[in-house]
């Protein structure tokens, strides 16, 4: 027979016979597994996201050639990596969740979550998920009850879908399509239809107004946006997205962010239109804590609550990989492809190649750094009003964009065999506009190390303070 | 969801040399889809709810675009129609609602009268559709990729595609021009939102 | 039942095509009448796909014109929502039964 304390009651619960020897195992895992995860916790960490590496490449190798075989089994495949993706939204939406916290609490010299877990919070928002989860279901009287419950996942749905489409590597993607891109982008424009119908569905005039203005900035930055993504397409001529990756596979001064000064332009457009589609700031009116409660998630409590931001950061992984992919050299490392080829044969050379010079961590890596850039300038930047959002995509913005289309339809065209002196030159303007972004990112290495080796002096001393009855 | 399917198991379908169960699978799922949405928006009394329903059809008729091997459209359909016009419609309800759950309920006889009408009109075109012996097998889904697309815009189809824009062109001044603020002296005060 | 035939994707097309007519019959709302025409429009343009499939598989044809047909719909849709602002502006409703300024 064995007890456990539950929070609900007054006593302990008391388990006999096959259950209480379930229940003193259980119990005897937490209390040996418990300190030690508290202890261990980076290994785990890091050690589980090589175990998930290695168990999505042994999928891959072992079992999908048999599923293969077997005719009608690709409906179980498909599950399986359907269930997979929500996997690693949900996971990613989680981690996400507590790197922004530290990132926000950085910025703003604090140490942000330290307790939960015990190794920097790590666990802070699994403990947010699970209160979420708990917490009582409110819905508002007024409330249009079936489009209030819907449309949490109206939103969620979209940017879960975009993964079908979004390549991790050169094979590493669930459907090669030859619109990917195009595909991508219908997707995140179903998203506002989320938005919207919350909005509308919680019968309060601040919820209304927030998913209106999210209406209006969404769409209106998605011209600027897909005309900045056309810039460099131009230079591609495909909406492949396996084929614009492998474009880019020679290395830094080959990736279509550095072709010309048009597609360097293009690249920050792109950048600013996501912070808006993302509804991030500098740009998020739409949840407004300090002017419109919540905006349009305010009478949301709970996992529908949850579920629009695990929405939100995947959509920020969608659009940041759209980012990496089109402008960032995709899943390749800043080191030539071919320089790889010297390694040899063999799955170690393999593995070794993928973690050099271009695998599926190259593009983890650089969509990431795009995540932290949109926290980066969250916690940065106040945020702009609903006119000046405005002006900022059809007064700034568009003008830019068209005449970056105009200029690089003008130059792509020059630069072709037929004119070798233009040719010539553009090969040069691109290295330099590599040279240009080199500077950029080690300006960005070199100040951010001063600040990390210096961070005593800048900031002071923090301490944790450890709890009374801790 | 539904496209995703349509698209797994046309591709894996057709690669296997056999079309049928799959794709008449997606065609019923996509076609049901399309038909609930569509009766939805008859018979659904608020006005939010009909547009909800609506972008359920349009859903489900992107899904059947995508089985049909028409692809770039069925992008065009999610982006353009689901993303814009849906959006649009959205926005129009929410700038005209009295209150969150505005309904006008038609009078009995309207809706046995527009009944009627429409079970004639459909009584007709399924008698054509399906007694006609309409020519052509079910050939492969035809490659309509992104090139070959854009090269029918610029070249068969260059004067439509023009035309369409100066045509966008001409509706997006007429739009701006017809919904531009009018300041009048008795225009009665509305609710403000 | 199990191969999908042109008749199938026709016989979806006029449903919804009449489902389409019978909203723009029936609905006050000038919304729900707008509403009813891009159902028009999208059982019109799955007929046109549907026979670019089964009757001229080689051909875009029948894509390209339901391209056209969308966007000549998104067009449509916006003038709409404009002459509906005016009409609420003057009307201070949107049911279209209350339209009958010009009668008489």
């Amino acid at each position: 027979m064995s007890s456990i304390w539950v929070p609900w009651s007054d006593r302990r619960k008391q388990y006999t016979g096959l259950r209480g020897r379930i229940v003193s195992c259980a119990a005897a895992v937490y209390r040996i597994g418990g300190p030690l995860l508290k202890r261990f916790a980076p290994v785990v960490f890091f050690g589980t996201v090589i175990v998930a590496i290695a168990a999505i490449w042994l999928f891959a190798t072992l079992v999908m050639p048999l599923l293969h075989k077997a005719g009608w089994l690709f409906v179980v495949r498909d599950v399986i990596i359907a269930v997979a993706v929500l996997g690693l939204v949900t996971v990613l939406a989680m981690y996400c969740i507590w790197w922004e916290r530290k990132v926000a609490g950085r910025i703003q010299s604090r140490l942000g979550p330290m307790r939960t877990g015990g190794w920097h919070g790590w666990s802070q928002s699994l403990a947010d998920g699970i209160k979420c989860i708990t917490k009582e279901d409110t819905v508002p009287d007024d409330a249009d009850h079936l489009l209030f419950r819907l449309a949490p996942y109206l939103a969620f749905v979209p940017p879960v879908c975009a993964f079908m489409a979004l390549p991790f590597g050169s094979s590493w993607v669930f459907r090669d399509m030859d619109l990917g891109l195009l595909f991508l982008l219908s997707l995140l424009g179903l998203e506002i239809i989320g938005i919207l119908v919350a909005g509308w569905a919680s019968a309060s005039k601040w919820t209304l107004l927030g998913a209106m203005r999210q209406g209006c900035q969404v769409i209106s930055y998605e011209i600027p946006m897909g005309m900045a993504l056309l810039v460099p397409i131009m230079c591609a001529g495909t909406l492949r997205l396996t084929a614009i990756g492998d474009m880019q596979s020679g290395g830094w001064f080959t990736w279509l962010a550095f072709r010309n000064p048009f597609t360097f332009v293009a690249l920050f457009v792109y950048f600013i239109g996501s912070l808006a589609s993302c509804k991030r700031a500098p740009f998020d009116l739409p949840e407004a804590e300090s002017e419109l409660v919540g905006g349009f998630h305010t009478e949301y409590s709970g996992f529908r609550w949850a579920v629009f931001f695990f929405g939100e950061y995947a959509a920020m992984f969608v659009v940041s990989g759209i980012t990496t992919i089109v402008f960032l050299g995709a899943w390749h490392s800043p080191l030539p492809a071919e320089w790889g080829m010297a390694l040899g044969k063999g799955w170690l050379a393999d593995a070794a190649r993928g973690v050099i010079f271009s695998g599926p961590l190259w593009f983890f890596y650089k969509c990431t750094w795009f995540i932290f850039t949109h926290m980066w300038l969250r916690w940065t930047l106040p945020r702009l009003r609903i006119d000046q959002v405005l002006y900022a995509c059809v007064q700034v913005l568009l003008p830019l964009t068209m005449v970056l289309l105009l200029g690089n339809t003008v130059w792509e065209l020059f630069n072709s065999p037929a004119h070798p002196a233009f040719a010539g030159f553009s090969t040069v303007v691109g290295y330099l506009m590599g040279l240009v972004g080199a500077v950029l990112l080690g300006g960005f290495l070199v100040i951010a190390g001063h600040g990390w080796w210096n961070r005593r002096r800048l900031v002071g001393r923090m301490t944790v303070q450890a709890l009374p009855g801790a | 969801m539904a496209e995703s399917t349509a698209w797994t198991m046309t591709l894996l379908a057709s690669a296997q040399g056999g079309a049928g169960m799959a794709e008449s699978l997606c065609f019923w799922v996509l076609a049901i889809g399309a038909l609930a949405g569509a009766v939805g928006v008859v018979i659904s009394k608020e006005i939010i709810r009909t547009a909800m329903c609506l972008l359920a059809t349009l859903v489900a008729m992107a899904g059947l675009y995508f089985l049909l091997g028409g692809y770039f459209l069925g992008a065009v359909q999610l982006i353009v129609y689901a993303g814009g016009t849906l959006v649009l419609i959205v926005f129009g309800v929410m700038l005209t609602a009295r209150s969150p759950q505005v309904s006008f309920e038609p009078r009995w006889f309207e809706m046995a009268a527009g009944a009627v009408i429409c079970a004639v009109l459909l009584a007709t075109l399924l008698h054509v559709v399906l007694r006609t012996t309409w020519p052509g097998e079910a050939g492969d889904v035809p490659d309509a990729t992104v090139a070959a697309i854009g090269q029918q815009f610029l070249g068969d189809y260059l004067v439509p595609f023009e035309a369409a824009s100066i045509l966008l062109l001409v509706v997006m001044i007429g739009a701006a021009f017809l919904a531009r603020p009018i300041r009048r002296d008795r225009r009665r005060s509305r609710r403000n939102v | 039942m199990f191969t999908v035939t042109l008749q199938h994707y026709l016989a979806l097309g006029a449903v919804v095509f009449c489902l389409g007519a019978l909203t723009m019959m029936v609905k006050r709302n000038a919304i729900g009448v707008l509403i009813g025409v891009e159902l028009l429009l999208n059982a019109a343009n799955i007929n046109l796909v549907a026979f670019n499939r089964y009757a001229a598989p080689g051909a875009l044809d029948g894509q390209l014109a339901a391209i056209f047909v969308i966007v000549l719909a998104a067009a449509e849709a916006a003038l709409l929502i404009a002459i509906l602002v005016n009409f609420y502006n003057n009307l201070i409703t949107v049911d279209v039964d209350q339209g009958d300024r010009l009668k008489g």
